[in-house]
């Protein structure tokens, strides 16, 4: 009959002798690890071997010193035990930094070296999306929710304006600005008919410090100025005539006291 | 080429040597180090870091006892040092001083694979994970687990009676799939 055991031994024995296969890549790792370890350790070596040196010629001038004031060889050899401890004592200090014991305790700076060190499976294993998505400029990020939810609230314009028969102006819908007053419109039709045939801010301000760009519907910058109190007629910086559809007006800069400022606006183009 | 002659080529700094040595010894330290991590990354985080203390300290190495013995204690201690963070992070929640009993029920070996006990593990918390690998595995008392983990004895006790039940129940569902 086989053997019962409690979770305990099951766990153990099948646990104990457990030999997976160890990816390659974990040795380039640990290799290029010791790299920089070496790297380090040679560093170390030359420090012990400055002091060893210093500490050599300091002897040598004291025994000198000493061999010139009084020949007594018996001194002689008394120096050198003298000094002999100091040149021991400077290498076991050093050899003593990496101790074993050392190891549970947090010693910092080694292990910041040693995290870089894995850096390579890590790359590996997370992909380059993460750092990419950082280093995204944020205009980029702000400009696909809006486009989404642009719909409803054009229509509205479109109705009110049928409604009223005269150019509307909609409250704005700022993101993330800071004590900005922009007030553009959101809606925008180039079509020489004399009603908002050009897209600029209907109250005037007087930032120096700002860049505006306009997204057009696939992404991509279709005018950009750093004059605020621009008059945008859609024509694209390619020349083009700009095509209908959703728009993204962004402002970013300081307001001349060092304030940052961003603002974002969406429009729609209609023709 | 033996044991010394391995370590002693290694301390020269000898690339081939410590691939040979690294070749010896990963396999089953990776074994050692799946149990500690809840996936296969954090498992080669530890296996990584612990063999780069291997040899930035094989020269403390004196060579009494074995060889692989003080190999794996530092790939242990690599991998306690990650997971006590973690742990002190979520002491508040899922460390608690209880102490259940659960009754033995008893398993043969052969009814379960490797595999399925090893993702066992990897599935449990932290806590209860570390303490269930050091004592039941490594065969540490409740006592040295308290003093090498910063926690109380009870806790231990309490965390390794938590894991008992949890692959207990585990273990039971596993057979009951097999059956069916």
């Amino acid at each position: 009959m086989k053997e019962k055991v409690n979770i305990e031994k099951l766990f153990a024995d099948k646990m104990k002798d457990l030999k997976p296969m160890v990816d390659p890549k974990a040795w380039s790792a640990v290799n290029s690890g010791l790299m920089n370890s070496i790297a380090v350790k040679s560093g170390f070596t030359i420090l012990t071997k400055t002091i060893i040196g210093l500490s050599a010629a300091s002897f040598i001038s004291i025994a000198t010193y000493f061999v010139f004031k009084d020949s007594n060889i018996e001194k002689k050899t008394a120096i050198i035990k003298k000094v002999d401890p100091k040149i021991s004592e400077v290498v076991i200090n050093d050899s003593s930094v990496d101790n074993i014991t050392a190891d549970k305790e947090p010693n910092k700076p080694q292990e910041i070296k040693e995290k870089d060190v894995i850096l390579p499976l890590n790359e590996f294993i997370y992909p380059k999306e993460h750092l990419s998505q950082e280093d995204e400029p944020l205009i980029l990020k702000e400009r696909t929710e809006p486009f989404i939810k642009i719909e409803e609230e054009v229509e509205k314009t479109i109705i009110a304006k049928e409604e009223q028969k005269s150019t509307v102006i909609i409250e704005e819908t700022t993101q993330n600005a800071t004590a900005t007053n922009f007030v553009f419109p959101n809606v925008f039709t180039p079509n020489n008919d004399g009603d908002n045939d050009l897209f600029f801010m209907l109250e005037e301000a007087s930032m120096n410090e700002c860049t505006a760009f306009i997204y057009g519907p696939k992404g991509n910058v279709v005018f950009k100025t750093n004059n605020l109190n621009f008059k945008w007629n859609g024509i694209t910086e390619s020349n083009n005539s700009a095509e209908p559809g959703n728009y993204l007006l962004v402002i970013i800069g300081s307001d001349g006291k060092g304030n940052p400022i961003r603002y974002t606006k969406k429009f729609r183009l209609i023709k | 080429m033996d044991e010394s002659t391995l370590i002693k080529k290694c301390l020269k700094g000898n690339p081939k040597a410590q691939k040979l040595l690294f070749d010896r010894y990963s396999s089953k330290m990776l074994g050692v180090c799946l149990r500690y991590a809840k996936d296969t990354d954090q498992a080669y985080d530890f296996l990584q870091e612990g063999f780069i203390k291997v040899f930035t300290k094989l020269d403390k190495f004196k060579g009494d006892g074995s060889f692989e013995g003080w190999i794996r204690r530092i790939i242990v201690n690599t991998a306690l040092d990650q997971l006590r963070k973690e742990i002190k992070l979520k002491k508040n929640t899922s460390i608690d001083d209880m102490y259940l009993d659960v009754e033995q029920t008893l398993y043969q070996v052969d009814d379960f694979f490797e595999q399925d006990l090893l993702k066992l593990i990897n599935e449990m918390p932290d806590g209860y994970r570390t303490v269930f690998n050091l004592f039941a595995i490594e065969g540490f008392s409740h006592k040295e687990i308290a003093q090498e983990l910063n926690i109380s004895e009870n806790t231990s006790k309490s965390q390794f009676s938590r894991a008992r039940s949890y692959l207990k129940n585990k273990l039971e569902e596993l057979g009951i799939e097999r059956e069916g």
